[in-house]
């Protein structure tokens, strides 16, 4: 693993953790829902480092995965935002 | 409890780094990918990716983006839109930036066949320029909740006629195989179509995630 | 020339088919009840149809492994599809005013059409966004037509979704680093070992048994089981938390080797028990009836953790799972059902005051005797057949503590499920609002029910099912 792999695998592990810190412990939803896309960047940024394979060349697949990954993300915080504001309007009633 | 459990995460977080250094990265597709492009109709392996050799998966991620505008719009809370920004600046975002973007993400989805791009960066960027004109108090359209969602399953509409349409019309009942000489524009048919769809979805959730001011 | 028949045409079907119906909605919103509900029964004769293509595979846009995803039918797959679809179909059936909700009705088929996906699964990735659609489509049905304590839920419900969701997928971008590919088979052929293994295989784990509910990462479970419509919470509890423990298995079974599978048994025989006593406990001490139901699910999802611990030593454990998984999705989905009228002619649902909603709920309350039966692991049930598979398999390897175990567990339900069948035996209140449901949604739950009870009759069939094609 050269240098520069090795520090953006860590930065991929470290951006995981701390989202899924944030979705697991923090106490409000807008925060919990953003943990879970940071622990997605994580995720998208080790395929990142992935595709940039050992002989240098770059393999597609990973960055289709990534792709894929983003739009699932989008999509699941836009429901996401959505509960929150149903909640949150359940609760005024 | 919490400064527990935020240790364990870390220390999980350390043993998953450790085992990723630890192993071997193995060789990839990118050469397979490379080699057999030439089946696939298009230049740009990753759009070769998305819309051939894993077309289920792009089909099944259309499928998010739709339930997900759908579930987004009837969850909402009926509240009234929030009001306008205006302003000489709002004004000349919306009236000079919006062409531009529509031209731009038209650009994206064509290029996207031989270069980077394709139909999820054309459809953020249109997605986009609708959010403009929808903040500026220039609802664009589809208006009503049950165009914006027929119009966000455009994309799945679009993959299921092509990928049965083909099937059954070449006999062979493989779901999705694009047959070469037409498969360059069978993928920008799904593609073009696919832009629309998640536009339309991104703006759904766009409105259906905006709180009143 | 492949016949109509072909596995190609009839796997993809499982997935268009629902697909198409989802388009059918938005285009024809007012009678989208109706193509929901089509949908649904004309998915359960496509899997019936399917029987006969088990054993095949199909290589969808014609790019085999590792370029493209494939589907696979085997016999653990068919039965898993089986017993979803029957539930899919008479949930549906039950539950038209909850279909005609908002959205509901291209949620399900969504719903449909992600449980399809990941039973026929045979790539990491693709099981990820199959695994996705089922989560996203659950969550919002959990809190459609349904007030403020199921949006809670519903919310709590897309964390731990979202969590678990990328817990796997961390494993699956791992498992790619070190294999460059994503389809099972190919990754089991390479044989990983070591932390290569160790460290995929312990996320995947993590991130399945939080979404599949299994204790002690049921917290989210019981509130949203237990707010959502009768029929949400009958799809959830049968179907949904299962696809996440069936790629649990699969994982387990057709991707890591076997020798790491007899590795981790203790803490899978350890979380199946703690779920046992945690689940039945609280079910014993619920208030609310859809509150005890949905606890008796953490506690059913408890034998389904106990037959992974044992897979790696019995092969018949894999039956014992499937046939754990397909009593209790027909059990509960019933019980789900006919406990919903229950309540609704009542007007509450708390079980100390709950009674005898009179003769018109004749099949209702017959399908809650028989489901609770199942529940229990009485004999001839699909409960029963589960039990003693496993208590037989768990002797021959030497766990003679597994047998007295699933009767006392047994008893456990016997005794939270009592003080519904007491219920039943009080005379209703005066003022008991009359109950207002067609004999539909009665007799759909007792189908359920009964469909548990015939389950215990096809012991054989099942085994020779999933031996054959495995």
């Amino acid at each position: 693993m050269s240098p520069v792999d090795l520090l953006y695998t860590a930065l991929a592990v470290a951006l995981f953790g701390l989202g899924l810190g944030a979705l697991a412990l923090s106490a409000r939803p807008l925060k919990k829902l953003l943990g879970a896309n940071v622990m997605g960047t994580g995720v998208f940024s080790l395929l990142i480092v992935t595709a940039r394979g050992p002989d240098g060349a770059t393999d597609p697949v990973p960055h289709a995965l990534v792709i894929t990954g983003i739009v699932v993300t989008v999509a699941a915080t836009g429901l996401g935002l959505a509960l929150i504001r149903r909640t949150r309007s359940a609760s005024k009633d | 409890m919490t400064v527990l459990v935020g240790v364990g995460f870390a220390l999980v977080s350390l043993a998953l780094f450790a085992a990723l250094v630890a192993t071997p990265e193995a060789a990839g597709l990118g050469a397979l990918a490379r080699s057999e492009i030439a089946e696939t109709g298009v230049s740009n392996p990753v759009t070769a990716v998305l819309l051939d050799y894993r077309a289920y998966d792009t089909l099944l991620e259309l499928v998010v983006v739709l339930l997900a505008a759908v579930a987004a719009g009837a969850l909402a809370p009926r509240d009234p839109a929030p009001a306008p920004l205006d302003g000489p600046v709002a004004e000349a975002a919306a009236g000079l930036l919006t062409p531009g973007i529509v031209l731009v993400a038209g650009y994206l989805l064509w290029i996207g066949s031989k270069a980077p791009g394709g139909a999820f960066q054309a459809a953020s960027l249109l997605a986009g320029g609708l959010i403009l004109l929808e903040v500026t108090g220039k609802t664009p359209p589809p208006r009503s909740e049950a165009a914006s969602r027929a119009l966000a399953g455009l994309g799945v509409l679009a993959f299921l006629v092509v990928g049965v349409g083909v099937a059954v019309a070449a006999g062979s009942g493989v779901f999705l195989d694009h047959p070469a000489p037409f498969a360059g524009s069978l993928i920008l048919a799904i593609e073009s179509a696919a832009t629309l769809g998640i536009a339309a979805g991104l703006l759904a959730l766009f409105r259906a995630g905006t709180a009143p001011a | 020339m492949p016949t109509a028949a072909s596995p190609d045409a009839v796997l993809a079907a499982l997935v268009v088919l629902p697909l198409a119906a989802t388009l059918g909605t938005l285009v024809l919103p007012r009678l989208a009840p109706a193509v929901a509900t089509a949908a649904s029964w004309a998915n359960l004769a496509l899997v019936a149809f399917a029987f006969g293509t088990i054993g095949g595979e199909t290589w969808l846009a014609g790019w085999s492994a590792p370029l493209g995803i494939g589907l696979r039918l085997d016999g653990l797959a068919w039965v898993f599809l089986a017993f979803s679809a029957p539930v899919f179909a008479l949930a549906a059936s039950a539950g038209r005013a909850t279909l005609a909700e908002d959205g509901a009705a291209t949620l399900w088929t969504t719903l449909i059409a992600g449980v399809n996906a990941i039973f026929l699964g045979a790539d990491l990735f693709n099981l990820y966004v199959g695994l996705e659609v089922v989560s996203l489509s659950a969550t919002a049905l959990t809190a459609i037509g349904a007030g403020a304590a199921a949006a809670r839920a519903a919310l709590r419900y897309l964390f731990v979704g979202l969590g678990g969701s990328l817990l796997y997928l961390m494993a699956v971008a791992s498992i790619y680093r070190a294999t460059g590919t994503l389809d099972m088979g190919l990754v089991a052929s390479i044989g990983l070992q070591g932390p290569a293994l160790a460290a995929p295989l312990a996320f995947a784990t993590a991130g399945l048994l939080l979404k599949g509910g299994v204790a002690p990462f049921h917290f989210w479970l019981p509130p949203a089981h237990g707010n959502a419509a009768p029929i949400v919470s009958a799809a959830l509890s049968a179907v949904v938390v299962k696809t996440a423990l069936y790629v649990l298995l699969r994982l387990w079974l057709d991707v890591a080797p076997q020798t790491a599978l007899a590795d981790a048994a203790p803490i899978f025989r350890a979380l199946g028990l703690l779920a046992v006593v945690v689940g039945g406990v609280a079910a014993l001490r619920a208030l609310r009836l859809k509150a005890l139901i949905a606890y008796s699910t953490v506690a059913q999802l408890g034998y389904l953790a106990l037959a992974l611990g044992f897979a790696a030593e019995a092969p018949g454990a894999t039956v014992a799972f499937a046939a754990f998984a397909a009593a209790h999705a027909l059990a509960k989905s019933g019980l789900f059902v006919a406990a919903g009228m229950i309540a609704k002619a009542n007007g509450h649902d708390e079980v100390p005051r709950l009674a005898d909603p009179g003769a018109a709920y004749g099949p209702a309350k017959a399908a809650v005797a028989i489901a609770g039966g199942a529940l229990a692991g009485l004999p001839p049930t699909g409960g029963f057949l589960a039990k003693w598979t496993l208590a037989q398999d768990a002797a021959a390897a030497g766990a003679w503590w597994v047998a007295p175990t699933l009767v006392a567990a047994g008893l456990l339900t016997a005794a939270y499920m009592a003080r519904l069948a007491t219920a039943m035996m009080r005379d209703p209140p005066e003022d008991a609002p009359a109950g207002e449901d067609g004999p539909l949604r009665g007799w759909s739950a007792l189908a359920l029910a009964s469909a548990a009870l015939l389950l215990g009759f096809l012991g054989a069939p099942l085994a020779a099912l999933l031996e054959a094609e495995r």
